[in-house]
Protein backbone atom coordinates (compact mmCIF):
# COMPACT_ATOMS: atom_id res chain seq x y z
CA UNK A 1 0.00 0.00 0.00
CA UNK A 2 2.66 2.40 0.79
CA UNK A 3 4.58 1.66 -2.18
CA UNK A 4 1.69 2.63 -4.75
CA UNK A 5 1.04 5.12 -2.63
CA UNK A 6 4.86 6.33 -3.36
CA UNK A 7 4.06 5.79 -6.49
CA UNK A 8 0.84 7.87 -6.61
CA UNK A 9 2.66 10.95 -5.30
CA UNK A 10 5.51 10.28 -7.82
CA UNK A 11 3.02 10.46 -10.80
CA UNK A 12 1.55 13.73 -8.50
CA UNK A 13 4.86 15.00 -8.80
CA UNK A 14 5.39 14.78 -12.75
CA UNK A 15 1.89 15.82 -13.89
CA UNK A 16 2.87 18.93 -11.48
CA UNK A 17 6.17 19.54 -13.65
CA UNK A 18 4.59 19.13 -17.25
CA UNK A 19 3.65 23.06 -18.11
CA UNK A 20 -0.16 23.72 -18.98
CA UNK A 21 -0.98 25.26 -22.49
CA UNK A 22 -1.96 28.31 -20.48
CA UNK A 23 1.69 28.46 -19.12
CA UNK A 24 3.51 27.73 -21.68
CA UNK A 25 1.23 30.37 -24.07
CA UNK A 26 2.15 33.17 -21.34
CA UNK A 27 5.71 32.32 -21.63
CA UNK A 28 5.89 32.40 -25.54
CA UNK A 29 3.87 35.65 -25.23
CA UNK A 30 6.68 37.42 -23.31
CA UNK A 31 9.01 36.32 -25.92
CA UNK A 32 10.72 32.76 -24.78
CA UNK A 33 10.74 30.64 -27.80
CA UNK A 34 11.80 27.83 -26.01
CA UNK A 35 8.38 27.35 -24.94
CA UNK A 36 7.74 26.45 -28.19
CA UNK A 37 9.26 23.09 -27.83
CA UNK A 38 7.09 21.57 -25.75
CA UNK A 39 3.72 22.69 -27.69
CA UNK A 40 5.41 21.46 -31.01
CA UNK A 41 5.98 17.96 -29.64
CA UNK A 42 2.37 17.88 -27.96
CA UNK A 43 0.30 19.04 -30.90
CA UNK A 44 2.51 18.68 -33.81
CA UNK A 45 0.80 15.12 -34.77
CA UNK A 46 -2.72 16.80 -35.06
CA UNK A 47 -1.53 19.99 -36.88
CA UNK A 48 0.55 17.54 -39.43
CA UNK A 49 -2.22 15.04 -39.92
CA UNK A 50 -4.67 18.38 -41.00
CA UNK A 51 -2.09 19.47 -43.71
CA UNK A 52 -1.58 16.07 -44.80
CA UNK A 53 -5.23 15.14 -45.33
CA UNK A 54 -7.17 18.60 -45.86
CA UNK A 55 -4.47 19.78 -48.39
CA UNK A 56 -4.53 16.64 -50.28
CA UNK A 57 -1.92 14.06 -50.41
CA UNK A 58 1.34 16.27 -49.32
CA UNK A 59 4.63 14.96 -49.23
CA UNK A 60 6.44 14.63 -46.13
CA UNK A 61 8.18 18.10 -46.79
CA UNK A 62 5.35 19.77 -47.55
CA UNK A 63 2.99 18.43 -44.66
CA UNK A 64 6.59 19.56 -42.32
CA UNK A 65 6.87 23.16 -44.08
CA UNK A 66 3.05 23.45 -43.54
CA UNK A 67 3.67 22.18 -39.55
CA UNK A 68 6.46 24.39 -39.00
CA UNK A 69 4.31 27.48 -40.72
CA UNK A 70 1.48 26.93 -38.41
CA UNK A 71 3.73 26.51 -34.79
CA UNK A 72 5.62 29.72 -36.42
CA UNK A 73 2.24 31.56 -36.93
CA UNK A 74 1.43 30.32 -33.03
CA UNK A 75 4.38 32.59 -32.09
CA UNK A 76 2.99 35.85 -34.01
CA UNK A 77 -0.53 35.58 -32.75
CA UNK A 78 0.43 34.28 -29.15
CA UNK A 79 -0.84 37.74 -28.08
CA UNK A 80 -4.48 37.02 -28.70
CA UNK A 81 -4.42 33.59 -26.94
CA UNK A 82 -6.85 33.55 -24.29
CA UNK A 83 -6.67 31.39 -21.34
CA UNK A 84 -9.41 29.29 -21.19
CA UNK A 85 -9.88 28.57 -24.58
CA UNK A 86 -8.66 25.43 -26.27
CA UNK A 87 -5.37 25.53 -27.56
CA UNK A 88 -5.44 22.45 -29.55
CA UNK A 89 -8.83 23.85 -31.88
CA UNK A 90 -7.16 27.14 -31.96
CA UNK A 91 -3.79 25.44 -33.32
CA UNK A 92 -6.22 23.24 -35.66
CA UNK A 93 -7.81 26.55 -37.06
CA UNK A 94 -4.67 28.18 -38.13
CA UNK A 95 -3.79 24.84 -39.64
CA UNK A 96 -7.03 24.36 -41.75
CA UNK A 97 -6.21 28.09 -42.61
CA UNK A 98 -3.00 26.97 -44.08
CA UNK A 99 -4.01 23.61 -45.54
CA UNK A 100 -7.24 25.61 -47.60
CA UNK A 101 -4.62 28.20 -49.05
CA UNK A 102 -2.06 25.10 -50.06
CA UNK A 103 -4.70 23.40 -51.61
CA UNK A 104 -6.45 26.76 -53.71
CA UNK A 105 -2.78 27.50 -54.66
CA UNK A 106 -2.20 23.40 -55.85
CA UNK A 107 -5.91 23.56 -57.50
CA UNK A 108 -5.08 27.00 -59.37
CA UNK A 109 -1.72 25.35 -60.67
CA UNK A 110 -3.57 22.16 -61.63
CA UNK A 111 -6.19 24.24 -63.66
CA UNK A 112 -3.61 25.99 -65.54
CA UNK A 113 -1.43 22.82 -66.15
CA UNK A 114 -4.13 20.40 -66.90
CA UNK A 115 -4.74 22.49 -70.42
CA UNK A 116 -1.59 21.12 -72.00
CA UNK A 117 -1.22 18.11 -69.47
CA UNK A 118 -3.88 15.53 -68.72
CA UNK A 119 -2.27 12.14 -66.90
CA UNK A 120 -4.45 9.26 -67.11
CA UNK A 121 -7.07 8.94 -64.94
CA UNK A 122 -7.75 5.66 -62.36
CA UNK A 123 -11.55 4.91 -62.97
CA UNK A 124 -13.43 5.19 -59.97
CA UNK A 125 -16.66 2.95 -59.83
CA UNK A 126 -17.57 -0.67 -59.27
CA UNK A 127 -14.80 -2.78 -60.02
CA UNK A 128 -12.59 -1.00 -57.38
CA UNK A 129 -15.39 -2.35 -54.81
CA UNK A 130 -15.49 -5.64 -56.52
CA UNK A 131 -11.69 -5.86 -55.60
CA UNK A 132 -12.58 -4.71 -52.20
CA UNK A 133 -9.91 -1.83 -52.60
CA UNK A 134 -12.72 1.28 -52.68
CA UNK A 135 -10.54 3.97 -51.73
CA UNK A 136 -12.23 6.38 -49.00
CA UNK A 137 -9.46 9.38 -49.57
CA UNK A 138 -11.07 9.45 -53.13
CA UNK A 139 -14.44 9.17 -51.55
CA UNK A 140 -13.29 12.17 -49.55
CA UNK A 141 -11.83 14.23 -52.39
CA UNK A 142 -15.19 13.99 -53.50
CA UNK A 143 -16.77 15.79 -50.59
CA UNK A 144 -17.81 19.65 -50.76
CA UNK A 145 -15.10 21.70 -48.96
CA UNK A 146 -16.81 22.32 -45.92
CA UNK A 147 -17.56 18.78 -45.61
CA UNK A 148 -14.63 17.52 -46.32
CA UNK A 149 -12.80 19.86 -43.63
CA UNK A 150 -15.52 18.34 -40.54
CA UNK A 151 -14.52 14.83 -41.50
CA UNK A 152 -11.44 15.43 -41.63
CA UNK A 153 -11.19 17.28 -37.86
CA UNK A 154 -13.90 14.64 -36.38
CA UNK A 155 -12.28 11.27 -37.58
CA UNK A 156 -8.13 12.60 -36.91
CA UNK A 157 -7.68 11.38 -33.31
CA UNK A 158 -11.32 11.70 -32.79
CA UNK A 159 -11.07 15.68 -32.13
CA UNK A 160 -14.27 16.70 -29.77
CA UNK A 161 -16.93 18.66 -31.10
CA UNK A 162 -15.61 21.95 -29.10
CA UNK A 163 -12.27 21.09 -30.62
CA UNK A 164 -13.73 21.22 -33.89
CA UNK A 165 -15.85 24.01 -33.54
CA UNK A 166 -13.23 26.53 -32.21
CA UNK A 167 -10.89 25.05 -35.33
CA UNK A 168 -13.32 26.21 -37.74
CA UNK A 169 -15.36 29.48 -36.15
CA UNK A 170 -18.38 28.28 -35.76
CA UNK A 171 -20.81 27.04 -32.99
CA UNK A 172 -21.21 23.41 -31.57
CA UNK A 173 -24.52 22.67 -33.37
CA UNK A 174 -23.43 24.07 -36.39
CA UNK A 175 -20.35 21.14 -36.35
CA UNK A 176 -23.25 18.55 -35.71
CA UNK A 177 -25.42 19.83 -38.90
CA UNK A 178 -22.16 19.93 -41.08
CA UNK A 179 -21.52 15.90 -39.78
CA UNK A 180 -24.94 15.10 -40.75
CA UNK A 181 -25.10 16.61 -44.14
CA UNK A 182 -21.43 15.00 -44.66
CA UNK A 183 -22.29 11.82 -43.80
CA UNK A 184 -25.40 12.04 -46.05
CA UNK A 185 -23.22 12.76 -49.03
CA UNK A 186 -20.64 9.86 -48.06
CA UNK A 187 -23.93 7.61 -47.75
CA UNK A 188 -24.47 8.46 -51.72
CA UNK A 189 -21.50 8.18 -52.73
CA UNK A 190 -20.50 4.80 -51.33
CA UNK A 191 -23.72 3.69 -53.02
CA UNK A 192 -22.92 5.38 -56.42
CA UNK A 193 -19.61 3.35 -56.07
CA UNK A 194 -21.55 0.22 -55.79
CA UNK A 195 -22.84 0.71 -58.87
CA UNK B 1 -40.43 7.94 -38.42
CA UNK B 2 -39.77 6.31 -35.06
CA UNK B 3 -38.84 8.49 -31.69
CA UNK B 4 -36.16 6.22 -31.48
CA UNK B 5 -34.70 6.96 -35.22
CA UNK B 6 -34.41 10.66 -33.96
CA UNK B 7 -31.18 9.40 -31.73
CA UNK B 8 -29.67 7.88 -34.68
CA UNK B 9 -27.58 10.84 -36.05
CA UNK B 10 -26.56 11.59 -32.15
CA UNK B 11 -25.51 8.00 -32.14
CA UNK B 12 -23.42 8.24 -35.33
CA UNK B 13 -21.70 11.72 -34.17
CA UNK B 14 -20.69 9.75 -30.90
CA UNK B 15 -22.57 11.86 -28.38
CA UNK B 16 -24.29 8.99 -26.65
CA UNK B 17 -22.81 6.89 -23.64
CA UNK B 18 -23.87 3.82 -21.54
CA UNK B 19 -27.49 2.91 -21.80
CA UNK B 20 -28.44 5.57 -24.50
CA UNK B 21 -25.51 4.17 -26.55
CA UNK B 22 -26.81 0.64 -26.31
CA UNK B 23 -30.31 1.16 -26.97
CA UNK B 24 -29.83 4.04 -29.87
CA UNK B 25 -27.43 0.85 -31.33
CA UNK B 26 -29.74 -1.82 -31.16
CA UNK B 27 -32.40 0.19 -32.70
CA UNK B 28 -29.68 1.43 -35.53
CA UNK B 29 -29.27 -2.52 -36.68
CA UNK B 30 -32.81 -3.58 -36.62
CA UNK B 31 -34.51 -0.75 -38.15
CA UNK B 32 -34.80 -0.12 -41.88
CA UNK B 33 -33.88 3.42 -42.16
CA UNK B 34 -31.51 4.06 -39.72
CA UNK B 35 -29.29 0.65 -40.55
CA UNK B 36 -28.35 1.69 -43.92
CA UNK B 37 -26.69 5.52 -42.07
CA UNK B 38 -25.38 3.22 -39.30
CA UNK B 39 -23.45 0.23 -42.23
CA UNK B 40 -22.33 3.39 -44.41
CA UNK B 41 -20.57 5.35 -41.19
CA UNK B 42 -18.81 2.68 -40.22
CA UNK B 43 -18.03 1.24 -43.33
CA UNK B 44 -16.32 5.11 -44.79
CA UNK B 45 -14.63 5.42 -41.48
CA UNK B 46 -13.17 2.07 -40.62
CA UNK B 47 -11.93 2.17 -43.94
CA UNK B 48 -10.45 5.78 -43.40
CA UNK B 49 -8.84 4.89 -40.19
CA UNK B 50 -7.46 1.75 -41.67
CA UNK B 51 -5.79 3.46 -45.27
CA UNK B 52 -4.59 6.71 -43.47
CA UNK B 53 -1.15 5.32 -41.25
CA UNK B 54 -0.79 7.02 -37.44
CA UNK B 55 1.47 10.30 -37.70
CA UNK B 56 4.47 9.42 -35.83
CA UNK B 57 6.32 11.54 -33.22
CA UNK B 58 8.59 14.04 -34.76
CA UNK B 59 12.08 13.15 -35.02
CA UNK B 60 14.70 14.71 -32.85
CA UNK B 61 16.34 16.55 -35.94
CA UNK B 62 13.18 18.11 -37.07
CA UNK B 63 12.20 19.19 -33.52
CA UNK B 64 15.55 21.38 -33.85
CA UNK B 65 15.17 22.03 -37.31
CA UNK B 66 11.65 23.84 -35.83
CA UNK B 67 13.21 25.16 -33.14
CA UNK B 68 16.10 27.21 -35.42
CA UNK B 69 13.27 28.74 -37.02
CA UNK B 70 11.65 29.83 -34.09
CA UNK B 71 14.56 31.35 -32.45
CA UNK B 72 15.14 32.83 -35.92
CA UNK B 73 11.92 34.74 -35.06
CA UNK B 74 12.33 36.27 -31.48
CA UNK B 75 13.07 39.76 -30.76
CA UNK B 76 17.00 40.71 -30.94
CA UNK B 77 18.05 41.33 -27.59
CA UNK B 78 19.98 44.04 -26.27
CA UNK B 79 23.66 43.41 -25.46
CA UNK B 80 25.35 45.50 -22.53
CA UNK B 81 28.40 45.24 -24.59
CA UNK B 82 27.28 47.02 -28.12
CA UNK B 83 31.08 46.08 -29.30
CA UNK B 84 30.93 42.71 -28.42
CA UNK B 85 27.90 42.66 -31.01
CA UNK B 86 29.58 44.58 -33.91
CA UNK B 87 32.91 42.30 -33.71
CA UNK B 88 30.46 39.45 -33.65
CA UNK B 89 27.88 40.80 -36.98
CA UNK B 90 31.13 41.64 -38.54
CA UNK B 91 32.80 38.16 -38.81
CA UNK B 92 29.25 36.97 -39.30
CA UNK B 93 29.01 39.08 -42.12
CA UNK B 94 32.12 37.67 -43.31
CA UNK B 95 31.23 34.27 -42.80
CA UNK B 96 28.25 34.27 -45.44
CA UNK B 97 29.99 36.65 -48.10
CA UNK B 98 32.63 33.11 -48.06
CA UNK B 99 29.64 30.89 -48.33
CA UNK B 100 27.76 32.86 -51.21
CA UNK B 101 30.88 33.40 -53.21
CA UNK B 102 31.25 29.15 -52.58
CA UNK B 103 27.93 28.78 -53.35
CA UNK B 104 28.30 31.15 -56.67
CA UNK B 105 30.88 29.03 -57.93
CA UNK B 106 29.29 25.79 -58.14
CA UNK B 107 25.84 25.79 -58.23
CA UNK B 108 24.19 23.04 -57.27
CA UNK B 109 21.88 21.52 -59.43
CA UNK B 110 18.34 21.27 -59.42
CA UNK B 111 16.50 17.61 -60.09
CA UNK B 112 14.47 17.44 -63.50
CA UNK B 113 12.34 14.81 -63.71
CA UNK B 114 9.66 14.20 -66.95
CA UNK B 115 6.22 12.93 -65.98
CA UNK B 116 4.73 10.93 -69.03
CA UNK B 117 1.38 10.51 -70.25
CA UNK B 118 0.72 7.43 -68.25
CA UNK B 119 1.63 8.93 -64.91
CA UNK B 120 5.00 7.92 -64.78
CA UNK B 121 7.63 9.89 -63.47
CA UNK B 122 10.99 9.20 -64.88
CA UNK B 123 13.88 11.03 -64.15
CA UNK B 124 15.18 13.40 -66.72
CA UNK B 125 18.67 11.76 -68.41
CA UNK B 126 18.21 13.69 -71.94
CA UNK B 127 17.39 17.29 -72.17
CA UNK B 128 14.30 17.33 -74.39
CA UNK B 129 10.80 16.42 -73.33
CA UNK B 130 7.91 16.00 -76.04
CA UNK B 131 4.24 16.22 -75.32
CA UNK B 132 2.67 12.89 -76.58
CA UNK B 133 -0.39 12.98 -78.59
CA UNK B 134 -3.60 13.80 -76.94
CA UNK B 135 -2.74 13.67 -72.95
CA UNK B 136 0.78 16.33 -73.01
CA UNK B 137 3.51 15.63 -70.73
CA UNK B 138 4.71 17.54 -67.35
CA UNK B 139 8.35 18.69 -66.92
CA UNK B 140 9.38 19.24 -63.02
CA UNK B 141 12.23 21.30 -62.63
CA UNK B 142 12.60 21.10 -58.68
CA UNK B 143 9.51 22.84 -57.41
CA UNK B 144 8.95 24.37 -60.93
CA UNK B 145 6.38 22.64 -63.31
CA UNK B 146 5.83 22.91 -67.05
CA UNK B 147 3.16 21.79 -68.64
CA UNK B 148 3.87 20.87 -72.22
CA UNK B 149 1.13 20.48 -74.68
CA UNK B 150 0.52 17.45 -77.33
CA UNK B 151 2.93 17.49 -79.88
CA UNK B 152 5.29 19.97 -78.90
CA UNK B 153 9.03 20.00 -77.60
CA UNK B 154 11.08 21.71 -74.90
CA UNK B 155 14.67 21.46 -74.70
CA UNK B 156 15.74 21.87 -70.98
CA UNK B 157 19.09 23.98 -71.69
CA UNK B 158 20.27 24.79 -68.17
CA UNK B 159 18.61 23.50 -64.80
CA UNK B 160 20.79 24.62 -61.28
CA UNK B 161 19.73 27.11 -58.41
CA UNK B 162 20.68 30.33 -59.92
CA UNK B 163 19.00 29.84 -63.82
CA UNK B 164 16.28 27.35 -64.75
CA UNK B 165 16.22 28.20 -69.00
CA UNK B 166 14.28 26.51 -71.30
CA UNK B 167 13.84 26.32 -75.34
CA UNK B 168 10.47 25.62 -76.79
CA UNK B 169 11.22 23.74 -79.98
CA UNK B 170 7.50 23.15 -80.97
CA UNK B 171 4.10 24.31 -80.10
CA UNK B 172 3.40 25.46 -76.81
CA UNK B 173 3.83 25.39 -72.67
CA UNK B 174 2.32 26.16 -69.55
CA UNK B 175 4.68 27.03 -66.48
CA UNK B 176 3.99 27.09 -63.00
CA UNK B 177 6.81 28.96 -61.39
CA UNK B 178 7.97 29.62 -57.67
CA UNK B 179 9.08 32.95 -56.38
CA UNK B 180 12.60 33.88 -57.75
CA UNK B 181 15.02 35.22 -54.92
CA UNK B 182 17.06 38.07 -56.72
CA UNK B 183 19.93 36.95 -58.84
CA UNK B 184 18.13 33.63 -60.15
CA UNK B 185 15.65 33.41 -62.47
CA UNK B 186 13.47 30.93 -64.89
CA UNK B 187 13.24 31.51 -68.30
CA UNK B 188 11.85 30.30 -71.85
CA UNK B 189 13.10 30.70 -75.21
CA UNK B 190 11.13 30.86 -78.63
CA UNK B 191 11.63 31.99 -81.82
CA UNK B 192 14.61 34.12 -80.77
CA UNK B 193 12.57 36.10 -77.94
CA UNK B 194 12.96 35.00 -74.48
CA UNK B 195 10.08 35.60 -71.78
CA UNK B 196 11.86 35.29 -68.07
CA UNK B 197 9.72 34.80 -65.38
CA UNK B 198 7.99 38.04 -63.82
CA UNK B 199 4.84 36.64 -62.12
CA UNK B 200 4.29 32.80 -61.34
CA UNK B 201 2.52 31.60 -63.86
CA UNK B 202 2.51 31.97 -68.00
CA UNK B 203 2.06 30.34 -71.06
CA UNK B 204 4.45 30.99 -74.05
Amino acid sequence: LSASREQLSARDDLAAQVPSDAELMERLKRGDTQALEPLYERYRGVVYAIGQRHAGRLNADDAEDLCQDVFLTLIKLADRYRPGNTLRGWLCGIAVQKARRLRQGRWFRQGLLSKFYRPKQVPFGAGQVAEQHLDMERILDRLPATSREIVVLCLIEDLDAADVAAALGINVNAVWTRLHRARERIRELLEEADG
Amino acid sequence: VSPACEQTPALLDGRLVGGERAAAEQHARSCERCRPQLEAWKRFSDGYRAQVPPVAKPSVEETRRMMRKARGLAAPVRSARPWVMIAAAAAAAGAIAVVVVGLNRAPQTVPAMAELADGQVVPLVGDTVEGVADRGALLRVGDDRVGVAAHSRVRLLRHDRERVRLRLEAGSVAASVNHRAPGQSFSVESGGFEVTVVGTRFRV
